[in-house]
Order: C-alpha cells, then structure tokens, then sequence
C-alpha cells in the first residue's frame, strides 16, 4: 500500500471504527467498548437499534437515551442489557436459530417475518408449520409473539428490534400441547433445530413428584435437551414466574414469594437457565418470583397500565418491554379497547402514528425478562457457536451484574416491614427486626424472610430475588470470544447427578422395631416441630465442586404450607430453599411424595464437609384470607385447615422423610 | 402477561365460594374435596413408586388421556404412555418384543434419544412401566403424569 492510498483511507477508517466501536453501554454497567472491525454488512451494519422507529421505547437495550427518561417517577435508577457494543461489532445472533414454545407466534407480522423459520415451528393444532395462535384465549394468543420479538424482530427500519435481530426465529403453540413435551423439546425434527430454546411458562402450583416412577415428564424431556447442538446441548431459558404478589398467601402486602419457582420441576435441572425480572428502576418487578433456583435476572418491567405508553406512575406502576404483537387491531394485546393509547394504536411522534395498524404491543413479567435473556444467548453463540450449555451458563453468571444491593432494606407497596426481616413462628407476622443468616439455628423462634446478596466461598454473589444478577451482553460476547481463543476454558460433560440419599426421618411415636433403612438417617421422634428452626442434622459430601444442592420432601400429616428449608454449606453459606407460609397454607397440603427443591446459592464452592439441614416451621393453626382468582373471579375464602393436633389436642401423628443429594460439577 | 392483580382485587367484588365440580368439568391442576372424590365411590388404585394414584372415571369417551387423582387429591393427567432415556432405542424396541403387556405404540425421538411407549390403558402403562424397570435397571423409566396445567407467565 502506497503511502498516499494510506492517507486517503484514514477518513473512511475512522468514520467506519466510531460506527462500530463507539464506547456507549448500559447505565451502571460496561467499560467502554474497545473499537473493533465491523463483522457485518448491509444498510444496518454495525448500527444499533437507533435505526427502529421504536426504539427508544426499547429501555432493555439502551437506558440511557430511552423516552421514558422524563418520567423519573417511573424511570430512574436502572440498567440496561449493555447490547449495544456488542451490535456495534456487528454481533446480531446470526447463525443462532431460536425456537419459542408458547401459545404460538404469527410469524407473518412485518418485523418477525424476515428472520422467520417455518422449519423449525410447529402447529399442534392444525398440524401445519405455520404457528399463529389460536385465538380461543385472546388474553394468551399474542404471548408468544411479544416473546418472539424481544428475541428477534429484525433491523429493518420497521417497528422495535430484538436483542438477537438476525437470528432466526421459530414458534410452536406448544400451551395448547402440553402432552408434546418430547416432540418440542428437542425430539421432532423441527425442534431439533433449535439452539436456544425460549420458556416463558411454568406451573408451580403443585407438588409434582420429582425423580420419581410416577412424575413430569420435563425432567427426562430436559435431560435430553444435553444432546441437540451435537452433544453441546441446546440453552433452555425458561421464567421463573409472577408469584411475588398478595393472593393465596394471604391479602396483606407480600414479604416473599408465595409460590416457590423449584415447584415447576423443570427448572431443577442444571440445564435449564430460570430467569427472574427486573422493572425499569433497576428492582425486581414487583411480581417477580424468588427462589434458591433463579440463574439471573433479565428486563421484565412493572405493568404499563397507564399513560401513552405505559409509563404513568399510578399504584407503583412503570414501563414493560415493546415487542412485536398479532397482526391488526382486532387481536392481540394492541387493540381497539386497550388500556392505553399506544396499545390503541392511537399515539403519534413528530406527526407520525406509532402503531397506526396494531403491529407492535408491550408485555411484561417473567414472560417478558426471559426472551431477553434468549437474545442475549443467541448473541453469545453467535459470537462462539462452539460454546456448551455449561459454557453457556458460566457466562450468563460470569458477565452478570449485582443489582439492587440493598433490597432486604426495602418494604413492598403498602407494607412498613422490610423485606429481610424476621417473621416470627408463632404468629406468623413480620417483626421490624432485620435477620441474617445466623438466625437460621436450631431453637429459633423467628426467620430471615429473605437473605439478600450473599459472597459465597467461591466468591460468587447470589440472591434468591436475581440470582448471579443482570447480565451484561458486552462482557458476555467478550467471553464468549475468549472461550473461542482458549478452548480449554470450555466445559463439555456434564454434571454429576447421583441418586437422592435418605438424610432424616421423623414421626411422633416411637419407631416399633429398629429399622435397618434408617441406621445412617437422623431420625427424631416427638410432635412434629412447629414454631421453631430446626437443625435436621448434618450430611458429609466428598472432594467436589458444587453444582447444585437438592432436598426431596415426602409426608404426611405434615401441613407443606408451613415448613421452610434451609441450608448451611460446610463453607458457612446459607440458602433459602422453601419459605414457610407459602400457598400450600392456602390449600392445606399435608401429604406429599418426592417434593423436591434446589439451590444454587452454594455454585462453585468445595463440596467437601459437614452440610446441615434445617427445617423452618410455623404455626400452622392460625388461618389465612386467602385471594384467588378462578374463571375470572376474584374468590376470597379462608385457607384451608391443616391442624397440628387431633380433636382431643393431641399432636398428630406423622411422618416425613428428607432427602438429599449434591449435584457436582 | 402479567396481569396486575392490584388492579383486579380493586375492581371485583369479593364474591363466589368455590363451587362443586361437575365430572365433565375437571381439570389438571385441579384439587377436590374428600366429599367431592367420594362421589366416585371405590376408584381404581396403584402404588407407584410410593406415589398413591387413583383412576377417575373417563370423562370423555374416546380421550387418549386418563384422568388421575393423586394422594392430595389434585387432579392428573396421563397419555398412558411409558418414556424412556439412557437406553438405546433398538434394546428398548426389541425389549418390547418379548414384554407383556404391548404397547400400542412405539416413538422413538432421535435427537434426544427419548423413546415413548403408548399403551391401551393406564393399568397396562403401570405393567409396561414395572416390566420395562425390571429389564433396563441402568435406564430412566418413568409414567410421565401432569398435575400442574403450564401457563403463560
């Protein structure tokens, strides 16, 4: 190269670097980004989503410059995915197919069609590759399409832009088939495509049985999901659910989570990556599920129930996430009779309508954060396909950001007691005295509802409402990039699963004649132990890594609804894995088979030592006012009884047995 | 979606107990009362695994699916369908051969190495499942049963 020819390039140079390079990023989040070639070409390469006409709705991906900024009541405080530097490298998911299992997903809408693939979609009901819902639940039908969006929706000039734009995008209406868990995770040929799989569902209402003859069958289904991708196995991100709200734990404020997210077994599978949300003031959505299972956190929002655009600061209220919607005003969440003029179609900007046909809606909750995180995904392995579900997973936890530090100081709306606060056994009641983790010991009469961010001994922070936090698109795909330069970073077996080991035993009445099953089991007898923390005994584990720490519950007469788990690792690190007085009250379970619970609070510590069980109680005599919605009732009622004592006052007999097992890494 | 239910419990009457349940009307998910499962008289029962499940009359005539009420009476569902992993599909295929009960189907799904077994009912899905346990100790057999209904979050 001539020395003139040189000369001559450095504008054209310069101008393509400060494209692609410009150092942006997320409020609270990122270093600048070092300048790096653009990897892409067209009209949109290396351009962020700036080129959307929706985007600056789109505070997930750029906070900073979002609309929503001049309404601090509702704005402020909060953090985006930082994907912008990683766009700007010319890194939009290509390469990346993602399937989304939900209600269905019209593929044909403007902003989802360019990166639309039939062949990896399925439609359980007509048989055809073609998903549009069906519109029987019109509440439910455009779900998978906001889903959809969130992930993909192209750079186009049209509309929002999804986190991955060119990747590509399948549906199924997978809620509508429940039954086809084999067929859509990963065994029909369509879904084998697959490379990230979106779950924005769950049901954690039941007890199901957990490793056990008779059970979901999610557990064997997910298992499976290891082998797509050529044995690196598919990412499965799934939401952890909307149960951090007053209802079937009583009408009052809510201190907890009320229906734990490990209820849906799927998501106690080291495989699946469970997702909590985060609304647009940088806390947890006000309804966001907590839970010893949560991975990381992702943008969900509050409600968007009024102003323009959903960002009216009404009854604690904010923003939620703009997507793609089912095509026309009739259906879907943008119609004629919705709550707010955007989702009417009705706003304009600089004399242009927004939504002039009903394209385009928002959503929020778990739902919502979760495709979030699949975009994220899709961009990590398109910057390095070669990356296994584990690396996957690493890298999720690694780039992620802590959030909220000081969130067991706050209260909920309308409550006065912080959220770290002791409840105490006997009544039930928050107190206004904060808890830690030493109040977990045996003989406590009262227990820290939550424990907030916690250091473990492998120096990974966690919390039950974000898990390893929010994480960073930018520092993701970096590391990403570097697992491609150092394979041997890559982890690609998978983790240890031994079978569930019987821990302790206990029942009212002497035991008739000694039990062989029962000689290396802690066994208690007298009244079950009610209004008390309870240390279960200990357990040793051999020279490992921790994965995940596993308790399995099986009872009778013992009342669920009140019994909370706790765990102590030989390291000092607790976890909370079950809370008492959660909606098991609300319906009087006190039989149960194989409940199991998960934490992964305990990641990357030594396995090695003495790990301690404890069991929560709370008085399960005093009675709740319990809100339920059925068939669009609102039904309230009294919990359902479940008695400690028999008609004479004597304490029932019963039995439970506690399980346990360390999943290695 | 979410729906903010700040929202609802503010514009809904607190009203309606909840009703009886017709038979046609269950649903998985759903938890009946002791009075409401007496009706029913004597149900078929099986102990599987150290899970107690019980067989509800068929509600629809022609379903695949049984309906089944487990030990806290919430109802389930099954395809009376046997699944199996960690075993390759031509042992399980020629196992199936030589063992009682048939299935009426056989799905092996490839990519995930999953095979299905339909049977006829959900008794001779108990059989197959305690047949199929006996003959492939080191595999995952399970009865696949739902008790919870997935819902949009």
């Amino acid at each position: 190269m001539n020395k003139k020819l040189r000369y001559c390039l450095l504008p054209l140079i310069a101008s393509t670097l400060a494209a692609c390079g410009d150092g942006g990023g997320s409020v609270g989040g990122g270093q600048p980004t070092p300048q790096t070639a653009c990897a892409e070409t067209g009209d949109y390469a290396c351009r962020t989503g700036e080129t959307e006409p929706l985007y600056t709705f789109q505070w997930a991906l750029n906070y900073a410059a979002s609309y929503f900024n001049a309404f601090p009541e509702t704005f402020g405080g909060g953090l985006d995915l930082n994907v912008e530097p990683v766009h700007r490298q010319g890194i939009k998911g290509q390469g990346v197919n993602v399937l989304v299992l939900d209600s269905g997903t019209d593929l044909r809408n403007e902003d989802l069609l360019p990166n639309a693939d039939f062949d990896m979609s399925w439609n359980f009901l007509t048989q055809q590759n073609d998903p549009y819902p069906s519109l029987v639940k019109p509440d439910d039908a455009p779900h998978g399409t906001a889903v959809a969006g969130m992930i993909a929706a192209a750079q186009n000039g049209k509309g929002v832009m999804g986190i991955a734009p060119q990747a590509k995008i399948g549906g199924a209406n997978f809620l509508d088939a429940s039954a086809e868990v084999f067929a859509s995770y990963g065994g029909a040929p369509w879904s084998s495509k697959a490379h990230v799989f979106n779950a924005s569902y769950g049901a954690d209402r039941s007890t199901a049985p957990y490793e056990s003859d008779v059970g979901n069958e999610e557990t064997i289904a997910g298992r499976g999901l290891k082998k797509l991708r050529d044995g690196k196995g598919a990412v499965f991100i799934k939401a952890a659910g909307n149960s951090f709200e007053p209802g079937l734990c009583g009408r009052g404020p809510a201190y907890f989570d009320c229906t734990n997210p490990a209820n849906d077994v799927l998501v106690l599978e080291s495989n699946i990556i469970t997702v909590a949300a985060l609304n647009a003031q940088g806390r947890a959505s006000s309804y966001s599920s907590a839970g010893s299972v949560v991975w990381v956190t992702g943008m969900g929002g509050e409600f968007g129930g009024s102003g323009n655009y959903g960002e009216g600061g009404a009854d604690n209220d904010g923003p939620t996430i703009f997507s793609t919607d089912l095509r026309g005003c009739i259906h879907g969440y943008s119609r004629g009779n919705a709550g707010t003029p955007y989702l009417r179609g009705q706003t304009e900007r600089n004399g242009k309508p927004d939504n002039p046909d009903c394209d385009y809606a928002y959503m929020n909750g778990t739902s919502a954060a979760t495709p979030t995180i699949s975009g994220v995904a899709a961009l990590i392995l398109s910057a390095n396909p070669a990356l296994t579900w584990r690396d996957m997973r690493d890298i999720l936890r690694a780039s992620a950001r802590k959030v909220d530090a000081d969130y067991i100081h706050g209260s909920p709306y309308g409550g006065t007691m912080r959220y770290g606060a002791l409840q105490d056994l006997s009544t039930n009641q928050p107190t206004d005295k904060m808890g830690s983790p030493a109040d977990i010991r045996d003989g406590a009469q009262a227990f820290p509802m939550d424990l907030g961010w916690q250091k473990n001994a492998a120096g990974y922070e966690y919390s039950n409402w974000y898990g390893f936090g929010v994480p960073d698109a930018e520092k993701a795909v970096a590391l990403a990039l570097e697992y491609g330069k150092n394979p041997k970073l890559s982890r690609s077996g998978d983790v240890q699963i031994p079978d569930f080991s019987d821990f302790a035993y206990l029942q009212r009445d002497d035991l008739d004649d000694p039990d062989p099953d029962l000689e290396n089991v802690h066994v208690r007898i007298g009244p079950f132990p009610y209004q008390r923390v309870t240390s279960l005994g200990t357990f040793k584990s051999g020279a490992q890594t921790v994965d995940q720490l596993q308790v399995r519950l099986s009872g009778e007469n013992v009342c669920l609804g009140s019994l909370g788990i706790a765990a102590k690792s030989p390291a000092g690190t607790v976890s909370l894995l079950k809370l008492p007085n959660d909606h098991f009250k609300a319906y009087g379970v006190n039989q149960f088979t194989d409940y199991a619970l998960g934490s992964f609070a305990f990641y990357g510590e030594p396995a090695q030592g003495d790990w301690e069980i404890f069991a929560i109680a709370s008085n399960p005599d005093t009675q709740i006012e319990v809100a339920e919605i059925i068939n669009n009732v609102l039904v309230v009622r009294p919990s359902d009884p479940c008695p400690s004592t028999d008609g004479n006052g004597q304490p029932l007999n019963f039995h439970l047995i506690v399980e346990t097992r360390l999943i290695a890494q | 979606m979410k729906k903010n239910c700040r929202y609802l419990f503010g514009l809904l009457g607190f009203s309606l107990a909840l009703a009886g349940h017709p038979a046609w009307a269950l649903t998985v998910g759903q938890k009946l009362s002791a009075e409401e499962i007496a009706q029913w008289g004597e149900l078929p029962a099986y102990d599987i695994g150290g899970s107690q499940i019980r067989v509800l009359p068929s509600q629809q005539p022609g379903s695949e699916a049984t309906l089944l009420l487990n030990a806290q009476g919430v109802v389930g569902s099954s395809r009376n369908e046997v699944s199996i992993s960690d075993a390759p599909a031509e042992r399980v295929r020629e196992l199936v051969q030589r063992t009682l009960p048939r299935p009426l189907s056989v799905q092996h799904y490839e990519p995930t190495g999953i095979t299905v077994l339909r049977y006829a009912d959900f008794g001779q899905a108990v059989e197959g499942l305690n047949a199929l346990k006996a003959a492939l100790p080191g595999a995952k057999v399970r009865l696949p049963v739902q008790f919870g209904k997935r819902v949009p979050y």
